[in-house]
C-alpha cells in the first residue's frame, strides 16, 4: 500500500512549507544564527503544517552539514529522520497519553543525553488534550530543560493550553494557507506525479479545501484515482458535487414564477440523481445573489460574463428587488443540520416563499368553494381561497356554504343535524351570536314558517338576548344563508333535563393531572 | 462481488483504488442510516483479505469469516451495547478506552498476514477524548492498516478527523432503484416493493429488514393511523397522546425520534399534494386521506407544522422537558375535521 499524498508529500525543508512565510523565515533565521529556543508552540487549523514544521525543525538542528539553516536531506542523520527511525526524535501523541504519569515518565527520560544526534527533540502533538495535572507537571521541565532538549508542542486548540505553558514557549500561529500558495503546491505534486490537470480545476480544489492543504491533497488523490492522470475542470466539479447551471436556472425560474409544482419536481429530481442538496442549495443561493446584484444594478460585482448578465436580466424581469431579497433570505435559512440528505428544507423554503408572495399581494378573493372540491388544484388558488381568519385560528373552520336537504330526513331533523355547523357559521355575525347559541339551546320544531328554539332552563340570559329582534333577525338571515329557507325565530324554555350530559370532569386527562397535583374540584361547569 | 446496491460510482472508485494499489489508509463513509455503509465496509475488508482471484468473492474462508464477524484482523468498534438489560439505555459514546485498546492491537502485525481493517461504526459518537486520541494513529497508521469510519452526520465529527480521511458520501437511494433491487434480488411483488421503496426513504437496509418482518411495516402504518386520528382530535385527546409519547421518550428516545421523522414525511406529503407532485410522495397507501387533509389545511399551516416538528426534535435533542415540548407540538398541529376522515 503506497503512502497517500499527504504523507508522501509532507514538506522536507522549511522552504517547502507553503503559505507560512512569517513562521518559516523566523525559524530559518534562528537556525542560521544558532539561536534556537528550547520550546516552541505551533498553533493553527488542521492541515496547515504544524507537525511537519516541528519535524523539519528537529531535522535541521541535528543535520550534520547544516550550512544555510535548512536541513540537507542527504546526510545520514537527515535520512534517519526522513525514514522515521531517528532515535532522538520522540513524537508523543498527547491525546492518547494524557495523564500525569505519562509526563512523569517523560521527565525521567529527558535528562539522559541524546543517543546519536546533537539534540533530543520532543514533539508533543495534540497537546490540548493533556490533563491539567499533566500540564502542570510539565511546567518546570518546559521552563528549564537540559541543554540538549528541544520541545515542540502542536495543537489546533490553543485556548485549551494553560497560559503558564504558552508563556514558556515561543508561540507561532500558522495561518490558513492562501489559495495561490496551495495551488502552487498542488501543481508541484501533480508535476512530480505526472498528472495533467487544469489550473482552474486546481483552483477549485484549493477553494473547497478552505485553507487546509491536507484536505486539498486528499481531494486531489481521490479525483486522480477515479479519473486517471488526466483531469479536467468538469470532473473536479462533479467530484465536488457541483451540479452545473442547468437545473439551477430552471429552479430559479420556478421560484420567480412561484410555480410550486415544477419547483418541487426539480428539487426531487436533483435528489434522485444522488446529488448533494447542500451543494445545490449553495449554488442556488449564489445564483439568487447574482440576481440580487443584477437587479440592484451592480452588474460588475457579479463576476459573470456580459452574456450571463443579459440572461440573468431576462430571467429577473418579472420580479422585484424586494422579492429577490426575500428569496435569498429564505433559501439561505434552509437548515440541513437535522436532515442532511433530505429534500425537505429546500421544499419548505420554496413553498414559504411562494406562499408569502401570494399572500402579500391582495388579489380579489375567489368564490368560496366547497371543501369537497377536487384536490388537483394549484396552490395559488388554494391560498387565495382561504380566508385570513383561518390562519389565525385554524381550529374553527367556517362553513358558510349552503347545505342541501337530503331526501331521507325531514326539515327539522336536517336543521338539528347541522345545528353545530350553523352555530360555528354564526361566528362574526352580530354581537357574539355564536357564543349565545352555543350549548344554550337546540332547535325543537318547525311550526309553519317559524323555527322553535328550546332554551334550557338555566340559559335564561341567552334566551332574553336572542328574543331581542336584533339577534333573531340575524339568526333568520343566517338560517336562510345556510338552509335556503327563511324562518322566523321563536324561543321557548325547555327543562334543564334536556341538556346534553357533559362528560364527567374527572375523565378529562387535564383535570386528572391537576387532581394529581393536589387540586380539588369545588364545582363543575361545562363550557362549550 | 460487491453487494452494496445502487452506489455504482463509489464501488467503481474503490475498485479502481484497490486494483491500482492506491487505497487510502483511512476512509470516511457518510450517509443516512441503513443506506449500506456497513455493507460497503465489510466488502472492502473482504476485498483486502480475500483469498481468491476475484476479490471480494464472498465465498472463501476469509470472506465468510469477515461477514460473520470472526476474522482476527477485522475489528469493529461501535457503541457498547448493554445487551443483558434491555431497559438500560445504550451507551451514549464510544469511549477513549475502546480506541486505546484498538491502538494497541493496530501496532501488532496482522494475525493472518493480510490487512488489518478497523471499522468505527457511528464515528460521530466518539467522545471528545476518543476522537482526539485517534488523530495520530489515523494520520500515520502502521503499514497494511485501513481505517473505515462510518457516520451519519459529517458536521459532528472533529474537522481534524475529517481532514485525515478520504471522504466518501453515500446519498440516499432513489426509490425506483430500491424498488428494482427489491423485485430482482428478493423477488418481492411490484406493489409491495413500491410501498417499501417509498417508505424506506432511500435507506434500503430498512426495506430489506421489513421484508422478513411484517411487524415493522405494520407498526409504521399504525403510527400513521395514530397521526391521522390525532389531526382530528381535540386538545384533551392530543395532550393525553403527548403525555404517552413523553413517557415513551424517557424509555426509548430512538423510537420517538423515528416517530417524529415519520410525521415529517406525512406533512411533507401534504405539501407535495398541495403542490400537485403526487409521484414523489412517501405514504402513497394513504393517498385518499392525504388529499382530504391537504384540501382542509392551508399551505402555510402545513409549513408551520413541519417547522414545529423540526423544532420539537431539536428541543428533544437538547434535553428539553419532553412532555412540554410535545404538548407545544400538539398545539401547533393543524386541526382537520374528523367527520371527513370517517368517510374513508
Amino acid at each position: 500500500m503506497p503512502e497517500v499524498f499527504y504523507r508522501k508529500w509532507r514538506p522536507r525543508t522549511l522552504s517547502e512549507v507553503v503559505g507560512q512565510e512569517p513562521v518559516t523565515r523566523t525559524l530559518l533565521n534562528a537556525l542560521i544564527t544558532g539561536r534556537v529556543a528550547h520550546a516552541y508552540l505551533f498553533f493553527g487549523p488542521r492541515g496547515t503544517g504544524k507537525t511537519s514544521t516541528g519535524r523539519i525543525l528537529a531535522k535541521a538542528v541535528n543535520c550534520l552539514q547544516n550550512a544555510s539553516g535548512e536541513p540537507c536531506n542527504e546526510c545520514a542523520m537527515c535520512q534517519s529522520f526522513n525514514e522515521g527511525r531517528a532515535i532522538d526524535l520522540i513524537e508523543i501523541d498527547a491525546a492518547s497519553n494524557t495523564g500525569v504519569d505519562d509526563i512523569r515518565d517523560l521527565k525521567e527520560k529527558v535528562n539522559f543525553a541524546p543517543n546519536a544526534s546533537k539534540y533530543k527533540v520532543y514533539i508533543i502533538d495534540e497537546v490540548h488534550m493533556l490533563s491539567t495535572s499533566a500540564f502542570n507537571a510539565l511546567l518546570k521541565t518546559l521552563e528549564e530543560p537540559p541543554a540538549h532538549v528541544i520541545f515542540v508542542l502542536a495543537t489546533t486548540e490553543v485556548h485549551k493550553v494553560p497560559a503558564t505553558i504558552t508563556s514558556r514557549c515561543q508561540r507561532f500561529d500558522l495561518r490558513r494557507i492562501p489559495q495561490a500558495a496551495m495551488v502552487g503546491r498542488l501543481q508541484y505534486i501533480c508535476d512530480e506525479e505526472g498528472i495533467n490537470i487544469d489550473p482552474e480545476a486546481l483552483a477549485l480544489i484549493a477553494k473547497s479545501a478552505t485553507g487546509s492543504l491536507r484536505d486539498a491533497e486528499n481531494l486531489l488523490e481521490q479525483i486522480v484515482v477515479y479519473h486517471g492522470a488526466n483531469v479536467d475542470l468538469q470532473q473536479v466539479r462533479s467530484e465536488l458535487g457541483l451540479t452545473g447551471d442547468a437545473r439551477i436556472k430552471e429552479l430559479l425560474k420556478s421560484i420567480i414564477s412561484k410555480d410550486i409544482q415544477s419547483g418541487l419536481t426539480i428539487i426531487n429530481s436533483v435528489a434522485n440523481d444522488g446529488l448533494d442538496l447542500r451543494h445545490f442549495n449553495r449554488e442556488l443561493i449564489d445564483a439568487l445573489r447574482a440576481m440580487l446584484l443584477v437587479k440592484a444594478g451592480a452588474d460588475d460585482a457579479t463576476g459573470l460574463t456580459p452574456d450571463e448578465i443579459k440572461e440573468m436580466k431576462a430571467i429577473a424581469a418579472d420580479i422585484s428587488l424586494e422579492e429577490v431579497s426575500q428569496s435569498v433570505k429564505l433559501f439561505s435559512q434552509a437548515d440541513f443540520r437535522y436532515s442532511p440528505q433530505s429534500t425537505l428544507p429546500l421544499e419548505l423554503a420554496l413553498v414559504d416563499y411562494s406562499v408569502a408572495q401570494s399572500e402579500s399581494k391582495p388579489e380579489p378573493r375567489a368564490e368560496v368553494k366547497a371543501s369537497s372540491q377536487p384536490r388537483k388544484e394549484t396552490v395559488k388558488a388554494v391560498v387565495q381561497d382561504e380566508p385570513q381568519e383561518e390562519v389565525a385560528e385554524p381550529s374553527v373552520p367556517v362553513v358558510p356554504q349552503r347545505i342541501p336537504i337530503s331526501e331521507t330526513s325531514s326539515e327539522i331533523e336536517h336543521i338539528q343535524q347541522h345545528w353545530g355547523d350553523f352555530v360555528k357559521a354564526c361566528k362574526g355575525a352580530v354581537g357574539q351570536l355564536d357564543a349565545l347559541l352555543r350549548g344554550s339551546c337546540k332547535p325543537v320544531s318547525i311550526e309553519g314558517n317559524t323555527l322553535v328554539l328550546g332554551f334550557y332552563a338555566k340559559s335564561k340570559f341567552q334566551k332574553n338576548k336572542v328574543e331581542d329582534s336584533k339577534y333573531s333577525q340575524a339568526i333568520s338571515g343566517k338560517l336562510e344563508e345556510m338552509f335556503g329557507t327563511s324562518y322566523d325565530v321563536h324561543c321557548i324554555t325547555i327543562g334543564e333535563e334536556n341538556r346534553p350530559v357533559p362528560p364527567p370532569a374527572k375523565e378529562n386527562p387535564l383535570v386528572r393531572e391537576a387532581l394529581a397535583h393536589g387540586a380539588e374540584i369545588i364545582g363543575e361547569e361545562y363550557v362549550r | 462481488m460487491w453487494q452494496i446496491i445502487g452506489q455504482d460510482r463509489i464501488v467503481d472508485l474503490l475498485k479502481r483504488s484497490f486494483h491500482e494499489g492506491r487505497l487510502s489508509h483511512a476512509y470516511l463513509f457518510i450517509g443516512p442510516k441503513h443506506v449500506g455503509k456497513m455493507t460497503l465496509s465489510i466488502n472492502l475488508a473482504q476485498a483486502l483479505n480475500c483469498l481468491s482471484e476475484d476479490k471480494p468473492c464472498c465465498e472463501c474462508n476469509s470472506c465468510r469469516r469477515i461477514a460473520s464477524g470472526n476474522h482476527a484482523d477485522v475489528q469493529l468498534i461501535q457503541l457498547a451495547q448493554n445487551s443483558e438489560n434491555e431497559q438500560a439505555p445504550a451507551r451514549k459514546a464510544i469511549s477513549v478506552n475502546q480506541i486505546r485498546d484498538m491502538q494497541y492491537n493496530v501496532n501488532l502485525k496482522p494475525y493472518e498476514g493480510g490487512y488489518r481493517v478497523i471499522i468505527i461504526d457511528g464515528a460521530e459518537y466518539m467522545s471528545d477524548g476518543a476522537a482526539n486520541s485517534l488523530l495520530k494513529t489515523l494520520e500515520e497508521p502502521p503499514p497494511n492498516t485501513v481505517f473505515l469510519l462510518l457516520a451519519v452526520d459529517e458536521g459532528s465529527l472533529l474537522p481534524t478527523i475529517r481532514s485525515r480521511c478520504q471522504k466518501i458520501e453515500l446519498p440516499p437511494l432513489p426509490s425506483h432503484i430500491v424498488k428494482e433491487a427489491l423485485m430482482e434480488r428478493w423477488g418481492i411483488d411490484p406493489s409491495r416493493a413500491d410501498l417499501l421503496a417509498r417508505a424506506c426513504q432511500g435507506s434500503i437496509g430498512w426495506a430489506i429488514s421489513a421484508i422478513d418482518d411484517e411487524g415493522i411495516l405494520e407498526e409504521r402504518s399504525q403510527h400513521l393511523d395514530n397521526l391521522i386520528a390525532l389531526s382530528g382530535s381535540d386538545i384533551t385527546e392530543r395532550f393525553e397522546f403527548a403525555a404517552d409519547l413523553a413517557t415513551q421518550f424517557s424509555k426509548n428516545r430512538v423510537a420517538v425520534r423515528e416517530r417524529l421523522q415519520l410525521w415529517l414525511t406525512w406533512w411533507r406529503d401534504l405539501l407535495l399534494v398541495k403542490g400537485n407532485c403526487l409521484e414523489f410522495i412517501t405514504n402513497n397507501s394513504q393517498e385518499g386521506v392525504l388529499g382530504q387533509h391537504a384540501a382542509q389545511c392551508s399551505t402555510s399551516a402545513i409549513g408551520g407544522a413541519i417547522r414545529s416538528i423540526q423544532e420539537t426534535m431539536q428541543q428533544l435533542e437538547q434535553n428539553a422537558n419532553p412532555r412540554l415540548a410535545l404538548e407545544v407540538l400538539m398545539l401547533n398541529i393543524p386541526y382537520v375535521e374528523k367527520e371527513e376522515i370517517c368517510l374513508t
